[in-house]
């Protein structure tokens, strides 16, 4: 008796046999039991899917928002359609029944309606992005602008700013950075006139204008523009006006170096929880036909916590390891040092708790993804591990044919691929933690810091380079061999390495990291290449070369103190 | 009837409009029906909740217009997952950061038969199910997930853009690995 194939049960279950394959199936099914029992066990895996699409999946439902009635979009399509119909029996009109009017001139006519038609469908956005902003810049210029708070986040770090009450300093050097070369203007970041300023500079653009509608509270209805050029270091931005007053609720920044910027504006929260915290570092997202609060800039507190506070509370958060991936942020504002985090496992909101509520001026606040507005100015999601997954169907390509054949199977392949994962997991974690420093004790903050200070300031980030030196190690003693065997070799060429100082040099760390990370998921066949042609494993010698210069130029700028050395 | 093109022209129009209040109910019909399952797709796709409520309405707009423009569709609910999935990925490619599917415990977890006991055993074995689904291969999920929506193999397979008899053998290997959940 010969048993089907593996898979033709599962085929044969879901009906995707054909009819003379199934009937040799189902006669087979009746001889043999032990087909039955495999058929059976099958049939409760399906039911266990079935169980879990409904319980498991089934929790994310319903979705945040009511869903919206259709009809509106349905009213715009048959608009739009009608528009080319009509379009369509004026060219047939013009061209068709009257062989007296010349060829030509139909075509011309022709020609002339449906450029009219691509024009305004084509415009038609630019058109209303234009006019939406002057509006809410004249609305802008009509009435004072007290100073207001918003909160900034980018994918590692979030911030609450003070805008309007005349300060300019510098506290996302970073940030600031990628706005002032996108010629975006960061002292006000989230405003109309920011946006029509830039937007109008750019000789190519393209506009989405869009109404979002908040059915529960109409007053939160809005005006998403969207306005995306190749014309500048700024890719994309988006900016949210109310309907009603045409202030600026949200904004979104793209950047060309795939850095993204969310701004939100912030209201005092008047039921915050009996904190201590005062001033510019709570607040929720505004709510709707409130006015803008008065938020005094923050006067001059009495024993403000200064970045060598801030040190303290870095180097007891490393302590309990909440440096490496818990999306924990940090800021400093009117003498307090605010400490939170969102969807921190509770563990590890213990362990913080435990090791700064004895600081003094520290507030530590955790709040929950569910309180937290969606959308822009959600919390920052930790990059994502990609997973194991096979070819899509297409052969692979050569080198990873090699790869498996060299390693002696797809097991072993696969269990090689983990154990890279799990390293370059751990090399950007560091990469992250570092970056993360630097950010924060930029050169001119840190030379105000005490040698004692600097000196403990390095040593964390000597200790993050060296953890990453470890694990950049093993992921080079097991690849760099099997990369040479399968054709990989290391181009000739210096690396160059510019900064003078650790903190950019450790964003240079962060990017070499960044880029092992993504040859070798395309080694791993996790990820397209870029360029088919491309010599996978020559590129990910390169990039490991990279890193390794990298990490010991951060490593030599970390140890070198020029401060101590220049008194 | 080229003797009265005027009468021809209302004629036409009034069938235009009353076809278009059809399609408006049967495409308003399959959202209703299918809205939520779009959804939880997207989101095992890694969208950001807020960005796949929006998706899904765009797939179903997207819909009425291609119903609108004549196109016949054999299974339309097979046409919007191939649809949600194309648009999913570009919208998590711009999204810059997946966000992971976070099934919320605790919640709706209770088995039907309201014993403590053998809720807390269903709530482990889903709990494992969790682990080995999130242990397949991104394909293997996608075709598991599109099947558990009740698409056919050959319609996995124009929305993933790979053969029939690929998703089976995709298909295969998630049921073998899912399988063994059972003996843990």
């Amino acid at each position: 008796m010969r048993h089907p194939e593996e898979g033709q049960l599962l085929r044969y279950l879901d009906g995707e046999l054909p009819g003379r394959r199934a009937r040799q199936i189902r006669k087979h099914l009746e001889a043999c039991w032990h087909c039955r029992a495999e058929l059976e066990e099958l049939q409760s895996t399906v039911g266990d899917c079935v169980r879990y699409r409904k319980n498991v999946l089934g929790t994310c439902l319903p979705p945040p928002g009511p869903w919206q009635d259709l009809s509106r979009g349905f009213d715009r399509i048959d608009a739009s359609l009608d528009r080319e119909s009509l379009a369509a029996s004026l060219v047939r009109a013009i061209a068709l029944p009257r062989p007296a009017v010349p060829w030509a001139v139909a075509g011309a006519i022709a020609l002339v309606i449906v450029c009219t038609i691509v024009y305004q469908l084509r415009e038609t956005p630019s058109v209303q992005a234009a006019a939406l902003l002057q509006k809410a810049v004249a609305v802008a210029d009509s009435r004072p602008r007290p100073a207001r708070r918003i909160r900034i986040s980018t994918a590692s770090r979030q911030l609450t700013r003070v805008v309007g009450a005349g300060q300019t300093a510098s506290d996302a050097p970073a940030i600031e950075r990628l706005f002032r070369l996108a010629n975006y203007n960061w002292d006000d970041p989230l405003s109309a006139r920011s946006f029509q300023t830039w937007r109008d500079r750019l000789p190519v653009k393209r506009d989405e204008v869009a109404t979002i509608e908040d059915p529960k509270s109409p007053d939160r209805n809005s005006y998403r523009i969207r306005t995306t050029t190749d014309a500048s270091e700024l890719v994309s931005a988006t900016l949210k006006l109310r309907m009603t007053d045409f202030e600026p609720l949200e904004g979104r920044f793209e950047f060309r170096n795939r850095d993204w910027v969310e701004m939100t504006e912030l209201t005092d929260q008047p039921t915050l929880p009996a904190s201590t915290v005062a001033g510019a570092t709570g607040g929720m997202p505004r709510q709707p036909g409130m006015p803008p609060d008065r938020v005094e800039a923050p006067a001059e507190p009495m024993n403000p916590a200064g970045a060598a506070e801030e040190l303290q509370v870095v180097a007891a958060l490393h302590q309990v390891g909440a440096d490496l991936g818990d999306p924990v942020e940090i800021t400093r504002d009117s003498g307090q040092i605010l400490v939170s985090g969102t969807g921190i496992p509770p563990q590890h909101q213990k362990q913080i708790h435990e090791a700064l509520d004895s600081m003094p001026g520290v507030v530590v606040r955790f709040s929950e993804p569910g309180g937290v507005p969606s959308g822009p100015g959600a919390p920052p999601v930790e990059p994502e591990t990609p997973d194991l997954r096979d070819s899509a169907g297409s052969a692979p390509p050569p080198f990873q044919v090699r790869l498996e054949e060299r390693l002696g199977g797809r097991a072993q392949f696969e269990r090689f691929s983990s154990q890279l994962l799990d390293a370059s997991d751990a090399i950007m974690s560091r990469a992250y933690a570092l970056r993360r420093l630097a950010q924060q004790f930029p050169p001119d903050v840190e030379r105000q810091l005490s040698a004692e200070d600097r000196r403990e300031l390095r040593d964390l980030g000597r200790e993050h380079v060296a953890a990453l030196a470890s694990q950049s190690g093993e992921m080079d003693a097991a690849l760099s061999r099997i990369l040479a065997a399968i054709g990989g070799a290391v181009p000739p060429g210096e690396v160059r390495l510019e900064s003078a100082a650790w903190q950019p040099a450790s964003e240079e760390l962060l990017s070499a990291a960044r880029r092992v990370e993504t040859v070798l998921a395309v080694l791993l066949g996790m990820a397209p290449p870029d360029n088919p042609a491309d010599n996978i494993p020559s590129h990910l010698l390169a990039a490991l070369a990279q890193l390794r210069a990298s990490q010991e130029h951060c490593q030599r700028l970390l140890s070198y103190d020029d401060v101590r050395q220049s008194r | 009837m080229p003797s009265h093109p005027l009468g021809a022209e209302v004629v036409g129009m009034i069938r235009q409009e009353r076809n278009a209040a059809a399609l408006r109910d049967e495409v308003g019909r399959l959202f209703e029906e299918a809205r939520d399952d779009v959804y939880r797709y997207l989101l095992t796709l890694g969208l950001h909740p807020p960005r796949a409520q929006e998706a899904v309405q765009e797939v179903f707009l997207r819909l009425y217009a291609a119903l609108r423009k004549g196109e016949k569709l054999d299974n339309p609910r097979a046409w919007v997952f191939r649809v949600a999935h194309n648009l999913g990925l570009k919208i998590r490619a711009r999204q810059n950061s997946e966000a992971p599917f976070d099934p919320q415990w605790g919640e709706q977890h209770a088995g039907p038969s309201g014993n403590p006991e053998s809720e807390l055993l269903e709530r482990e074995r889903m709990s494992r199910f969790h682990s080995a689904v999130e242990g397949l291969s991104e394909q293997q999920r996608r075709c598991l997930f599109l099947r558990m929506e009740g698409l056919r193999y050959p319609e996995i397979g124009s929305a993933l853009g790979i053969s029939a008899s690929t998703v089976g053998e995709f298909l295969r290997r998630a049921m073998e690995r899912l399988k063994k959940v059972r003996y843990e």
